[in-house]
């Protein structure tokens, strides 16, 4: 059973009209009858008291005359009214002169009666009306009547208004109907129209308007809301096109000023190369041709140009790598990671064999890229590696992969001189140096160039480090789903790797 | 009440002749009774050419008119009929009048013919004629001899034959109900 509240409209209409139908029918039927009973009540008395009086006129000739035949017959017309069970007849004195009784009934005429009797009396109502003549009262008529006339009477009413109250009821129904169609049916509209928007995310739905009362404001408000609404929709459309083409135009052009950047840096250190090989190369030979010429301290200043211009030539390879790996197309092939590792590591500890080195490198890793771009990004990271394990007694560095949700995630370790994290946003960025150059050389391009290379292949890199234990790098290259999330945490000092990773 | 009149009637009829001879409310209803209370309840329901109806329902009007109720010769009856003397009716006042002989002049409304004058009958009732006056009698056959109004005892109660077409041509018009309780209506 739903509860009244829970029903919808369409039902809650109708039966607040048929209650209301059926209390104003009830109410109204009631007074009716009540009504019609008093006049049915009124109108049997009337009728029987005029039917008295009538006896009681056509008796006065034989009461005078003692006639009890003729009162007898002027008694027997009563037979002629049906419900009438009762006539009598008596004499001034009182003595019963005349009786009619209705056929099957069984009933006395009353002794010491009075006259002017008009009462109802058990189921029958009764009368009594003086025979008059001249002003004296010659004698007294007696009727008692039954009420079936009343009851049938008021039964025939109750059925009339039964039929006529059914007739209403039906009207009432048919009229709860009709209302339905200004009230419910556009809200019943509304809601479904409502329920489609909802569902199918589409603004483009109208609900028509009937009528000018309170719902049709409504189904107009309504409609309005979602005229807004998809105007807004199309506004925001327009604008998320306009954004999407002002990025691409944006783009564009920075790709356009970023390769023109590249192609000035690259023909600059180009060209730089060739003024920097004479000033090398003339210093040499005035080293080699006039050196024992040259005091002490003149040897000193043109050491001192033969390391700068060292150092200079060394600051334009790197920029020219740099540079190259922007520019240089990418190859995706697979890589034998371990192999290539082995390789770059047997060149740095062949570049100094005064240090102890000891270089770790996991079994059979393999990795997708480009060769050339993957081994500059080895030779960089290891290299760091190397050079910042400088302050330790031996060099001990860790090359390892681990498999992070379908991503190979690759790591360079070392237990060097470490950085602290604070800085860890500034790692990557050209010309950024965490260290002096006094305490450990370099042109800070290399991690730039690493980010750079990290980048084309659309993986990422990461640094963990802390200035006691030694610095991490993690590195991904063409990771298997670019949304899945990499693992960040901090690195602790008795943090293993395989731990961290596993943990992450 | 009609009880309490009986066991009266009985202390009387017991303890006094003669005021049983003079109570005459109290006796038991003779014939003459009969006769002259029937006689006074015809004129109720006869009414006459020449008195004015409008004047029936009220006693007061015309009070000092007479209405003659004339008793020719002798009858038994006569000495009961004579106590309607001065009743009131139709707004007059009944007057007993005692003639011998009658006469137009008498101003008889009602003529009650002795049975003493049954033999001169032939010669009274032509001399009515037309004039309205109600003839009664209690003379064998005298509603069909020609009277209006003939007494007739059936056993010990007393009833009446109408003639009608004696009421007509003396223009006196008799009530249905006084009709309806005719023994017999001569037309």
């Amino acid at each position: 059973m739903i509860k009244f509240k829970d029903r919808p409209i369409k039902s809650k209409l109708t039966i607040f009209i048929m209650i209301s139908t059926f209390l104003a029918m009830f109410a109204l039927s009631s007074l009716f009858v009540y009504q019609q009973y008093n006049t049915y009540k009124k109108q049997l008395s009337e009728e029987i008291t005029t039917i008295t009086k009538i006896i009681a006129d056509r008796s006065n000739a034989a009461i005078l005359f003692a006639d009890q035949q003729t009162l007898r017959e002027t008694l027997s017309s009563l037979a002629l009214h049906k419900y009438i069970l009762l006539g009598c007849t008596y004499s001034a004195e009182g003595h019963l002169l005349a009786k009619y009784l209705k056929p099957k009934s069984q009933l006395a005429c009353p002794i010491n009666i009075n006259s002017s009797i008009h009462s109802f009396i058990q189921n029958d109502f009764q009368v009594s009306e003086p025979i008059i003549l001249d002003g004296n009262e010659e004698g007294l008529v007696y009727i008692r009547t039954s009420t079936e006339q009343l009851k049938s009477s008021i039964k025939a009413t109750l059925l009339n208004i039964l039929l006529l109250s059914s007739l209403i009821i039906l009207a009432a129904l048919l009229f709860a109907r009709y209302i339905q169609r200004f009230i419910s049916t556009p809200l019943v509209q509304l809601q479904k129209v409502a329920h489609k928007v909802t569902e199918d995310h589409d603004f483009s739905f109208r609900v028509r308007k009937k009528n000018n009362d309170e719902i049709g404001e409504l189904v107009e408000a309504f409609n309005t809301m979602l005229e807004t609404i998809s105007e807004q929709n199309k506004v925001i459309e327009e604008n998320t096109n306009n954004l999407e083409t002002k990025v691409h135009e944006r783009t564009e052009e920075l790709a356009i000023a970023n390769r023109e950047l590249e192609a000035f840096s690259y023909s600059v250190s180009h060209d730089l190369k060739a003024p920097l090989r004479i000033i090398e190369g003339f210093s040499r030979a005035l080293e080699e041709d006039y050196g024992d010429q040259l005091d002490e301290t003149a040897q000193d200043y043109l050491t001192r140009v033969r390391v700068g211009s060292f150092k200079m030539s060394q600051l334009i390879t790197n920029l020219l790598q740099l540079s190259k790996v922007t520019r240089q197309e990418l190859s995706k092939e697979k890589i034998d990671f371990s192999k290539l590792t082995n390789k770059i590591a047997k060149s740095i500890i062949d570049q100094d064999n005064e240090r102890t080195t000891h270089i770790s490198i996991q079994e059979n890793m393999t990795a997708m890229g480009d060769t050339n771009l993957v081994e500059i990004l080895l030779d960089n990271l290891i290299g760091n590696a190397w050079k910042y394990s400088r302050k330790n007694p031996e060099a001990r560095i860790e090359v390892g992969m681990r498999e992070h949700l379908g991503t190979n995630i690759y790591y360079v370790r070392d237990f060097g001189s470490g950085f602290d994290m604070k800085y860890a946003d500034q790692l990557f960025k050209p010309f950024n140096r965490l260290h002096s150059p006094e305490e450990f050389e370099g042109t800070g391009i290399g991690l730039a160039t690493v980010s750079r290379i990290i980048e084309r292949h659309h993986g990422k890199v990461w640094a963990e480090s802390d200035p006691n234990t030694g610095t991490v790098f993690f590195f991904t290259l063409f990771p298997g789903s670019s949304n899945s999330s990499l693992p960040h945490g901090d690195i602790s000092q008795d943090t293993d790797i395989i731990k961290f990773i596993q943990k992450g | 009440m009609y009880s309490h009149i009986k066991k009266k009637n009985v202390l009387i009829f017991v303890t006094s002749l003669l005021i049983l001879m003079q109570a005459n409310f109290c006796h038991s209803k003779s014939v003459f009774d009969v006769k002259a209370a029937y006689l006074y309840n015809f004129i109720k329901f006869i009414s006459w050419p020449s008195i004015e109806s409008a004047s029936t329902t009220d006693n007061q009007i015309n009070k000092a008119s007479v209405f003659n109720l004339c008793l020719l010769g002798e009858d038994p009856s006569y000495k009961k009929l004579s106590l309607l003397d001065k009743r009131p009716i139709h707004g007059h006042t009944l007057t007993i009048k005692s003639i011998p002989k009658f006469s137009p002049s008498d101003d008889c409304k009602v003529l009650y013919i002795g049975a003493s004058e049954e033999r001169f009958l032939n010669n009274i009732l032509p001399r009515i004629h037309s004039t309205p006056i109600l003839t009664l009698s209690s003379i064998p056959n005298f509603a069909n001899l020609g009277g209006t109004i003939g007494f007739i005892t059936l056993g010990n109660v007393v009833r009446f034959n109408i003639n009608l077409k004696q009421a007509e041509a003396t223009q006196l018009s008799i009530s249905s109900k006084l009709l309806e309780l005719a023994n017999k209506v001569v037309r």
